[in-house]
């Protein structure tokens, strides 16, 4: 027992060494790029782009289901983006509220018999509407199967740009932000298959007419605790992996693919929850096979606004279903692990998330447990035991402390000093108990993926700049 | 019993981790006080710099003009970037006069010498910077120092200097562009690329002509493709050679060019480009075809609404629903072809594009209605029919809808009846039922009146 006990402590605090060293290495390679990215801003010239009749065409997705509050704000502000050639497709997926009756009074959605190939297999597409009021308007109605996926697919079908982005219909898009995600493939179109945008809290922020007027940061401390998770998933997880070609996740709140290359590897997998994640990954695996050269990349700049749940029930539904999806994703890609054809991939970013993202909630209870009971039992010293717990303790405050310096020297969107004050306590305090809970839910979300079953979860919208009440949003930044 | 680090507290975890947590505790601190003195420090410098850019804005005419002499403002830090970055700024949007005395006091204050050397000097950053700024000048004395940095080792320096050599946009800031593709392939994306060139190239198209024969292969491509986006109808030269190239970008490049130029010879040249062995060409000059909107036009559009490429099927449709007051015509030689796809392409494209819609409103006005309503007879025997249901019960003019039913039960169409027999009846309004069932009624009477005629012809 007492063997036993001091074989794991140790292995534990190798692990737990090895996961801060990674942190810490990602959070040096992101503090680098972001710097190296806004200098390179300024020499983008985004107006001269914005004029450009050479700028790519993008079809804007927009799977939305039972979205009647928002779905007319979020629409409007689509196609007032500042991008040359766009179309945006709704896809109401099996809606049982009044989105479809909100766009057609909105938008005078008139039903056509538009050829609609179902390249990729979906459920049956009810209906094709255009828009009288604007023509780049698409609306598809379809029978839903409960995935977002699904909803997807379809409007992936339907799209006709070489380029596509798939956002929530919840979320709103500041004004140049598809010009900003597009940088990457316009500096190298040839090799970029994919870029991520960052995905920022709207709780909080004033909305007008489809666009942010005023950052603040959201009243309740659970939704703060998540702006912190936000910008440390963003600004140092996906920004450092993005630095060296290996990011896995691309949110499907906010992401640019491009289509043809969607379309080849047979689109969102409908079997899964994490499906924005299922598709990088099966990216990075169909271009691999074929040992073609491409970047997945992303942009800390081109921010996309979303609600996040304000309730800690949706909070648990949100962050099991978050696991379940990246431990199911990982299952399927398993062949992929210590590959030789998968290079880095292989290598580094699946083993990465597989020992410190998947399996890290479980190594964080057993750690506890060991920990706990070799105190209890006097094979820990009292000392060593608090030194551990405090250092745990500084060093994820550290690295979140480290993502809100990210934030001010570069975007520093939460000007107010009460909104910085409160960011700063939100990293001391979210390691008790919010992290505690954290791991729990994620537990849930393992235990799910064993039992089968990952699903969607009902959701519950508020609607922007309305009281919080509980909502579950589909995709967001995943813990990193 | 001894606890199982005690033995390592001096170099083992134990040890490591005392270390860490004296580390980790000052990196935050470190961190916290960097956010601090970097929110105070910035604060001061934006209310000094607010402070002198007012200064500066009330004196603008003067230092302009040069009443206030250069030296006052160049030799001081916060001053000269100030004074560079408004005089930047108003050139994007000057007038050629007040462009040309900006630029005259660029020249006279010392800032682009002072840009040109940093060029010249510096590497990295303050290189491209210095890149961004001649760029923004667009003064032609800095074409060499650019050239220069088209060479550097740093590809992003190297793309920069291409964008600053676009910006300047002209013929002669093209040239070491060219000469630098000429000599090897460069990693600037070709988009960069084509943008600069398309600047330079933008009132002179007809220079590239010259260019696209003399340059070598891999170039002709890109110089097509800005040809074809710097086309006007100034374009002078020969078109039809390049229509004919062997290859296929530099041909798909001239249907653009062609439409735009309009020579005498284009419809000839696009015609033959419409039946290219390759799809991306035809694709052109379809585009191109439809951009001519000649009614000659409309049988090479209806032939490619027959290609094998969807791409181009769907092109074809665009560009024919764009000839306005022809629907009946194309609707009548599409029908023609007895290609269903080809059909169901114009179709679909006409309801996507609004013409369809844009009949019924014709309706009711009594100069469109001749025309109006035989082409909408033929959109549905083309298989209009879904559309024209939902605006029936839909229109926002009641009048509209009546003689919209009136129009669908004189057709006696078969198919309408059966789709309008399957709309549910308990979604719709009490006055869109009675409209509803008076027109089953009439096609039903409509067909029954037909049956006799159709058992004779059976027979």
């Amino acid at each position: 027992m007492n063997e036993f006990l001091q074989t794991s402590n140790y292995l534990l605090f190798l692990y737990y060494l090895g996961s801060n060293m990674v942190y810490l290495a990602l959070l040096a390679a992101s503090i680098m790029a972001t710097l190296a990215q806004q200098r390179r801003l300024k020499n983008l010239w985004l107006d001269r782009l914005r004029a450009s009749s050479l700028a790519p065409p993008i079809s804007i997705l927009v799977p939305a289901h039972n979205e009647e509050r928002n779905i007319v704000e979020s629409v409007r502000s689509l196609l007032a983006l500042d991008y040359p050639e766009l179309e945006v497709v709704v896809v109401n997926d099996g809606s049982t509220d009044a989105t479809l009756g909100q766009l057609t009074r909105h938008f005078e959605l008139t039903r056509t018999d538009m050829l609609h190939v179902s390249e990729i297999a979906t459920e049956p597409v009810r209906a094709v509407y255009m828009s009288s009021v604007d023509r780049r308007l698409l609306v598809l109605d379809k029978e839903s199967n409960g995935r977002k996926a699904d909803a997807l697919n379809a409007a992936l079908n339907a799209a006709s740009s070489p380029f596509v982005c798939a956002i929530d219909a919840d979320a709103i898009l500041e004004k140049d932000a598809l010009l900003r995600i597009m940088a990457p493939v316009l500096s190298d179109p040839n090799r970029v298959v994919a870029t991520g945008g960052i995905v920022r809290v709207v709780n909080g922020t004033e909305v007008a007419d489809g666009a942010v007027r005023k950052v603040r940061l959201p009243k309740g401390f659970l939704e703060v605790m998540q702006v912190v998770e936000y910008l440390r998933a963003f600004l140092v997880g996906r920004q450092g992996w993005a630095e060296f070609n290996m990011l896995l996740i691309i949110s499907g709140a906010f992401g640019v693919f491009r289509r043809d290359l969607c379309r080849q590897i047979g689109g969102f997998r409908t079997s899964t929850v994490g499906e924005d994640l299922d598709l990088v990954v099966r990216m990075h695996r169909h271009l691999r096979d074929k040992n073609e050269e491409y970047r997945v990349g992303f942009v800390p700049d081109p921010v996309c606004w979303t609600e996040v749940p304000s309730s800690m029930k949706s909070l648990a539904r949100q962050r099991a279903r978050w696991q379940s999806g990246l431990t199911d994703v990982l299952w399927q890609s398993r062949d992929m692990l210590f590959n030789r054809r998968y290079g880095r991939i292989g290598f580094l970013a699946l083993p990465y998330h597989w020992l410190f993202e998947c399996v890290a909630p479980l190594m964080e209870i057993v750690g506890w447990g060991t920990m706990i009971t070799a105190a209890c039992l006097g094979l820990l010293s009292g000392k060593f035991f608090v030194e551990f717990l405090l250092f745990g303790y500084l060093f994820g405050t550290l690295i979140s402390i480290g993502s809100v310096v990210i934030e001010e020297m570069t975007y520093h969107r939460y000007n107010e000093s009460r909104d910085l004050s409160r960011l700063i306590l939100a990293c001391f305090l979210e390691h008790f108990p919010y992290r505690q809970l954290n791991t729990l839910w994620r537990v849930r979300g393992l235990w799910e993926f064993v039992a089968g079953k990952g699903a969607w979860p009902k959701i519950e919208r508020v609607g922007f700049n309305t009281p919080a009440s509980p909502l579950e949003r589909p995709a967001g930044p995943r813990s990193e | 019993m001894a606890s199982v680090f005690d033995g390592l507290t001096l170099q083992g975890p134990a040890a490591v981790v005392v270390e860490a947590l004296g580390t980790t505790a000052t990196g935050i601190a470190l961190l916290l006080g960097f956010i601090l003195l970097r929110r105070t420090l910035r604060s001061r410098y934006f209310k000094r710099l607010n402070r002198r850019t007012r200064e500066i804005r009330e004196n603008w005419h003067l230092i302009v003009s040069g009443g206030i002499p250069s030296e006052s403002w160049f030799f001081d830090r916060l001053d000269r970037p100030i004074v560079e970055g408004i005089i930047l700024d108003r050139l994007e949007v000057a007038e050629p006069e007040e462009a040309h005395l900006l630029q005259e006091r660029l020249r006279n204050s010392g800032l682009l010498d002072k840009r040109i050397r940093e060029v010249r000097r510096f590497r990295g950053w303050q290189r491209r910077q210095a890149i961004l700024a001649l760029g923004r000048m667009r003064i032609a004395e800095s074409i060499p120092a650019l050239a220069d940095a088209l060479h550097d080792p740093d590809e992003e320096t190297a793309v920069d200097a291409v964008r600053g050599l676009g910006r300047i946009g002209s013929p002669e800031a093209a040239k070491p562009i060219l000469d630098r593709l000429a000599q090897g392939p460069s990693k600037c994306p070709p988009q960069t690329l084509q943008s600069a060139l398309l600047n330079c190239f933008q009132h002179n198209a007809s220079l590239l002509l010259a260019d696209l024969k003399r340059h070598h292969e891999s170039l002709r491509p890109i110089l097509a493709r800005v040809l074809a986006e710097a086309a006007d109808e100034n374009l002078q030269g020969d078109l039809l050679e390049l229509a004919s190239d062997l290859s296929a970008e530099v041909r798909a490049s001239s249907a653009r060019a062609l439409a735009v130029a309009r020579p005498p010879y284009a419809l000839t040249a696009l015609s033959r480009l419409a039946t290219d062995e390759e799809w991306f060409v035809r694709l052109r000059a379809i585009v191109a075809l439809g951009e001519l909107k000649t009614r000659r036009a409309i049988p090479l559009l209806i032939e490619g609404l027959r290609d094998a490429n969807r791409y181009v099927r769907l092109r074809a449709a665009s560009a024919l629903a764009s000839f306005e007051g022809e629907e009946e015509k194309i609707f009548y030689l599409t029908r023609q072809t007895d290609d269903r796809y080809a059909l169901q392409a114009l179709v679909s494209e006409m309801q996507r594009s609004g013409r369809i819609s844009e009949l019924v409103n014709a309706l009711a006005d009594p100069q469109r209605r001749e025309l109006a309503e035989p082409a909408l007879l033929e959109a549905l025997r083309c298989g209009s029919q879904r559309i024209l249901i939902d605006l029936l019960l839909h229109h926002r003019n009641w009048r509209t809808r009546g003689l919209l039913a009136r129009l669908v039960a004189q057709s006696g169409d078969k198919r309408f009846l059966e789709q309008l027999e399957q709309v549910e009846l308990n979604l719709l309004s009490w006055r869109q039922r009675r409209v509803l069932r008076w027109l089953i009624h009439r096609l039903r009477i409509s067909q029954e009146s037909q049956r006799p005629h159709l058992e004779v012809l059976a027979s």
